[in-house]
């Protein structure tokens, strides 16, 4: 077993689940969606961006690329919810349909880049097998 | 000249049966690679403690300005561990901190900055780190090679011939890109006298990907020069020229006969075996001093002094003494010369030296050349003396002592291969040259010095047509023009430019040292010897059509289009 395996397959599912966990729900209704499950999101986002970093692979490069996406998708996801509730000074709770939807679709679309960077994990895992 | 092409095709076809992409290097991309991978585990480390310290901090229970509770939000904790971690600190913010929240902040502070300076810390030592600013020196090379945007030469090598024929062309405008085994070259060019930043790459010479690092696959590159100690490193780049880019002339040093054969067998367009030279010049000097005179004088870098007339040949028995290969070279190409020779260990005294016509010192030590070569002047004065030498460090005093021929393998090296690569045209003079007899030389020689002085010649090509010589060209479609018309000057047509015609070539025919009443032909090829400023003035002749009719007919000819027109001699013609 190797533990950087373990560490980089933890990230990214952990990356996917978190993201998964705050778009579910109905897409206006603040109250579907946690701003610390958006904030443990990017957080998580951004930690498997990094753990991708200089690998030279074509995999590798892929996972970068769809890893940005989240990261990039979600950070402008978390700029309007915090804008939303500080900038304007709605209540968290209050917060309008039209602008919740705002936020949750961005995290949508990078739940998709994370589900390819799973998808992609799953498919490296299988050829290591098949060559093992 | 002419049949060079030929075989150079025939053998790259032999040699290359497939046509291969040049071997890729990695290093474009090494550096930022090598910087990623070494910043994953600190930016990991940086990113959850952060984490950490803001999802506390916006746990914390504190209270508004009015007294009623709050908590920060995400991005309120976010502004303030941003500051507090890179150690800004603009107090407490958006209120006044609660206890607990004071107790978060204070662990976070410890947490956070500890490791931003793991951050950092890593991140410093690494642009420290001898891999990674090699890997960024390359890349900075590498693309450097690759904007050069004229025609470069590769020397591969940079020790003294290296150094000698980089130093030479660069005087001449020419781009030149180093490589070398040796990492001090980098300094050595820093500190050289080099008028452009010339591209130098610290490889090993053998491996293919140095070359293409160094541009061998670069449309621009215009020849290999393999110029190190080593021979087999010389035929390493000699083979991987002529199998990875077989339509680019490659010039290499070899020491030894085995050596250069292999170079040859591999199609090289210039093998300099300076030893095997050195006993050809040793041989033209006792033989034929004018030519010998003439032809080390072309050789010279440009405006080095003639030297002075010696036309001394000595006769009678040779002594060679030396403690290498160099011995047994030397004695048979002057065995073959008819000369008769004794080798003599170098690090014995000497024989005696009573009926001995000459002595080539040519231990390996120079100093004990020197000593050698001394105590045979000492003890018959009139003994023809050939010293070699392994630097030019020795050259004041060789100069002092002043023997008849000086070999200093190094210098010989340069010079040839500097006369191949200038201008393969006036290669083919010299080797003609090489071989005329004593009136020829003479004539020419006192040519030369008549018209341009005893600094030695520089040479240029010419091609007479659209491109380069317009002028000549339309003058040429309706009158005629004479070689030693051609080299007047245009301000003054009674004087001669200080140029020597050497070579015209015609239709793949060449003349050698064409005479002034030569009639010049459209598409004519003109190699031309002389002075520096003399080329620049030659190229108004060859521009501007009324300096041209100037220098053939004597007639002043209006430069300028309305002048022209108002001039009726030119209306009628």
């Amino acid at each position: 077993m190797n533990s950087e395996k373990v560490v980089f397959g933890f990230f990214v599912l952990l990356a996917a689940t978190l993201n998964f966990g705050y778009v579910t729900g109905e897409i206006g209704n603040p109250l579907h969606h946690n701003a610390i499950e958006l904030y443990a999101a990017v957080v998580v986002n951004l930690i498997a961006t990094v753990l991708k970093l200089g690998d030279r692979t074509q995999m590798g490069a892929v996972h970068l690329a769809s890893s940005l996406v989240a990261s990039i998708q979600l950070l402008i996801a978390a700029g309007i919810w915090i804008w939303e509730t500080q900038g304007l000074g709605v209540d968290p709770l209050q917060v309008g349909e039209r602008a919740m939807s705002g936020v949750v679709s961005l995290a949508l679309g990078a739940l998709l880049a994370n589900i390819v960077s799973v998808v992609l994990m799953v498919i490296e895992t299988a050829n290591f097998r098949r060559r093992a | 000249m002419a049949d060079r092409p030929d075989v150079r095709a025939e053998s790259a076809t032999e040699l290359r049966q497939a046509e291969i992409a040049l071997p890729e290097t990695s290093a474009s991309t090494d550096a930022i690679f090598i910087l990623m991978r070494r910043m994953r585990s600190p930016l990991v480390v940086l990113l959850i403690v952060f984490a950490v310290d803001v999802l506390g901090l916006s746990l914390m229970p504190g209270v508004d300005a009015s007294g009623a509770p709050h908590r920060m939000t995400i991005f309120d904790a976010f502004y303030v561990m941003s500051y507090t971690a890179t150690t800004i600190g603009f107090g407490e913010i958006p209120y006044e901190f609660s206890i607990a929240q004071r107790m978060w902040v204070t662990f976070s502070i410890y947490s956070s900055v500890v490791v931003w300076a793991y951050s950092l810390g890593t991140l410093f030592s690494l642009f420290q780190d001898r891999g990674f600013r090699e890997a960024v020196q390359l890349q900075r090379v590498a693309g450097q090679v690759r904007r050069l945007r004229e025609p470069f030469l590769i020397i591969a090598g940079y020790g003294q011939m290296g150094q000698r024929i980089a130093e030479t062309l660069d005087a001449q405008g020419r781009r030149v890109v180093v490589v070398d085994s040796d990492d001090h070259v980098r300094d050595q060019l820093a500190g050289g006298k080099l008028s452009i930043d010339v591209p130098a790459i610290d490889g090993d010479i053998r491996d293919p990907r140095t070359l293409t690092l160094a541009g061998l696959g670069h449309p621009h590159c215009a020849g290999v020069l393999a110029m190190t100690h080593d021979d087999s490193v010389n035929l390493a780049a000699v083979m991987a020229v002529r199998l990875l880019r077989p339509e680019l002339p490659v010039y290499a040093r070899a020491n030894d006969r085995v050596t250069a054969a292999s170079m040859h067998d591999f199609g090289a367009d210039g093998v300099i075996n300076p030893f095997d030279r050195f006993g050809e010049y040793l041989i033209l000097r006792l033989q034929r001093p004018v030519t010998y005179r003439l032809v080390k004088w072309l050789l010279a870098a440009y405006d080095s002094p003639l030297e002075e007339c010696r036309t001394r040949l000595p006769s009678g028995r040779w002594i060679v003494a030396s403690d290498d290969h160099f011995g047994e070279e030397i004695a048979s190409d002057l065995r073959r010369a008819g000369v008769v020779v004794e080798v003599v260990d170098a690090q014995e005294s000497l024989p005696n030296l009573r009926d001995v016509a000459g002595l080539v010192a040519g231990a390996a030590d120079e100093n004990r050349n020197l000593a050698l070569a001394g105590s045979a002047r000492m003890s018959h004065p009139g003994v023809f003396l050939a010293v070699r030498a392994c630097s030019e460090g020795l050259g004041p005093l060789l100069d002092a002592f002043s023997p008849d021929i000086v070999f200093i393998p190094a210098r010989l090296t340069a010079e040839e291969a500097l006369a191949r690569v200038v201008t393969p045209d006036f290669w083919d003079f010299f080797r003609f040259a090489f071989n005329q007899d004593e009136e020829w030389s003479r004539e020419l020689l006192d040519r030369l010095v008549a018209r341009q002085g005893t600094g030695s010649p520089t040479s240029r090509r010419i091609v007479l047509d659209e491109t380069h010589a317009p002028g000549v060209l339309k003058w040429l479609t309706r009158h005629s023009l004479n070689l030693g018309d051609l080299l007047r000057d245009p301000d003054d047509r009674e004087q001669p430019l200080a140029l020597v015609p050497l070579i015209v070539t015609r239709e793949c025919a060449d003349t050698f040292a064409p005479a002034d009443d030569f009639a010049l032909a459209p598409g004519d090829e003109l190699v031309v010897a002389g002075h520096d400023a003399a080329m620049d003035v030659l190229d108004r002749t060859l521009f501007h059509p009324d300096a041209v009719e100037y220098v053939a007919t004597g007639n002043v000819v209006p430069a300028t289009w309305i002048f022209r027109k108002l001039s009726p001699r030119v209306q009628d013609a």
